[in-house]
């Protein structure tokens, strides 16, 4: 045993562990948040990712197809993109009827901001031991992606690029804990932000928190985000109020935002990339 | 019987393929299955059950290649899945080298030991100390689960890994 700590296999070793060590520390300490490794062997790897993404659709078809549900499928899918567009009807009427000018449908975006650059992504990836629905897509920063853009599915917001490397990113979903967001309620313009929530997140949901105990937000309202001081456009839907319950901690009131589409079952994505809080202001 | 250089070479291309699949099953979404929403860390008993049966060095880097490839998608991780497997993979294949062989039982408590502290770690680091509110929640309806999954799954992976351990390449 004694000459395990004299060998040079050992000091190699220990070499190799303070190297990886001293690439934690830097990247730590600049607040990237990626390694050097990483950035390099994602490049490589990247490609196998999005093969074993396309096969676990093929199984996932195949499946269904055997349980003889695809029918339902297509159903619900009918049916989700039709509440999808009563949403974005609904939220068009409220907007109308505040004359509000500033207020733009999610789906209307790249209309009325010209700048905004959607580029199309699969979801390649899952990080196991995240329970928040982290994934990884296959655009990164050489496709224009930059750390922050925001990731849709349809009209609906599912997270934010938390770190893009070159050739795929990795985004953070909208149940994080870590993810927040200005956000406010379509009907009744309270202004809040939406987070994720550990306990709640289990159930596929996020927060719409620190609401006055008054709150007029009800079941099935709409609450989509503000634009306030980020770098996140205005008037994205993130989802549908599902329940409203009092803090434990204090004595604010959260709505239980469910989101308008599954995000663990997500095989493709949109980046919004192009978007700037200036350019929105202008 | 000492293997060849050219035998070697085609027994860690051997490992590094099974580490790769073992990556794309466990962190593709849908080609490995969640029960109850446990997740199983394919990469943490495969890593360290290779590792049992080498030389420190080969161990060490057989860790830290697992890692490396799991660092790929990991959301929160500065490096930590590749530091951590390639610590845990270098004690392991230490422990069959000076201490105890390398058997069912020796493998099963080494895997089942990285995986939970693995799950520990993660969990203080990651979840914890980030501050997230109930964090209690998630090692009870995450980790606890995965770990025990985890767990499950070892001997499965250990006998169809040691016929690959043992095949004369």
């Amino acid at each position: 045993m004694k000459n395990l700590f004299k060998s040079n296999r050992f000091k190699l070793i220990i070499a190799v562990i303070a190297l990886l060590l001293v690439g934690m520390l830097l990247c730590a300490a600049n607040g990237h948040g990626e390694t050097a490794q990483s950035t390099v062997i994602g490049t490589i790897f990247t490609p196998a990712h999005r093969i074993a993404g396309r096969i676990s659709d093929v199984l996932d078809k195949i499946t269904s197809n055997a349980k003889g549900d695809a029918q339902y499928e297509q159903k619900i899918d009918e049916l989700q993109k039709e509440l999808g567009e009563l949403q974005n009807q609904l939220a068009d009427y409220n907007s109308l009827k505040a004359q509000n000018e500033l207020y733009k449908d999610a789906l209307e975006l790249k209309e009325d901001n010209p700048d905004f650059k959607y580029l199309k992504a699969s979801v390649i990836g899952r990080d196991s031991a995240n329970p928040y629905c982290s994934f990884t897509v296959g655009k990164g920063s050489v496709s224009g992606v930059k750390d922050g853009d925001a990731v849709l599915y349809g009209k609906y917001l599912v997270g934010v690029i938390k770190k893009a490397y070159p050739t795929y990113s990795v985004v953070s979903s909208i149940i994080d804990p870590d993810f927040s967001v200005s956000a406010y309620d379509i009907n009744t313009k309270e202004l809040s932000y939406v987070t994720g929530d550990a306990e709640i997140a289990k159930n596929g949901c996020c927060k719409f928190e620190n609401l006055d105990s008054s709150t007029k937000i009800s079941y099935g309202s709409i609450i989509a985000t503000a634009g306030i001081s980020s770098a996140m456009p205005k008037d994205i839907i993130i989802g549908t109020v599902r329940d409203i319950n009092d803090e434990i901690t204090d004595i604010s009131t959260y709505a239980l935002v469910e989101p308008g589409t599954d995000i663990e079952k997500l095989d493709e994505c949109l980046i919004l990339t192009g978007f700037s809080p200036e350019s929105e202001a202008d | 019987m000492e293997l060849t250089k050219r035998q070697k070479t085609i027994k860690y291309f051997c490992y590094c393929l099974v580490i790769i699949i073992a990556d794309l099953l466990q962190n593709t979404s849908g080609l490995f299955p969640e029960i109850f929403g446990a997740r199983c860390f394919l990469l943490l008993p495969v890593a360290v059950i290779f590792a049992m049966g080498e030389d420190m060095l080969a161990g060490a880097f057989i860790g830290l290649f697992s890692g490396l490839l799991w660092d790929l998608t990991a959301s929160v991780h500065l490096g930590f899945n590749c530091i951590y497997i390639t610590v845990i993979c270098f004690i392991a294949s230490a422990l069959v080298s000076y201490i105890v062989r390398d058997t069912f039982v020796t493998s099963l408590i080494s895997c089942i030991a990285a995986t939970v502290l693995y799950c520990l770690l993660y969990w203080l680091l990651f979840i914890v100390i980030r501050g997230v509110d109930s964090a209690e929640m998630t090692i009870l309806s995450f980790y606890i689960p995965s770990a025990v999954y985890t767990a499950a799954v070892t001997p499965l992976l250990y006998f169809i890994l040691r016929r690959l351990k043992k095949y004369k390449f």
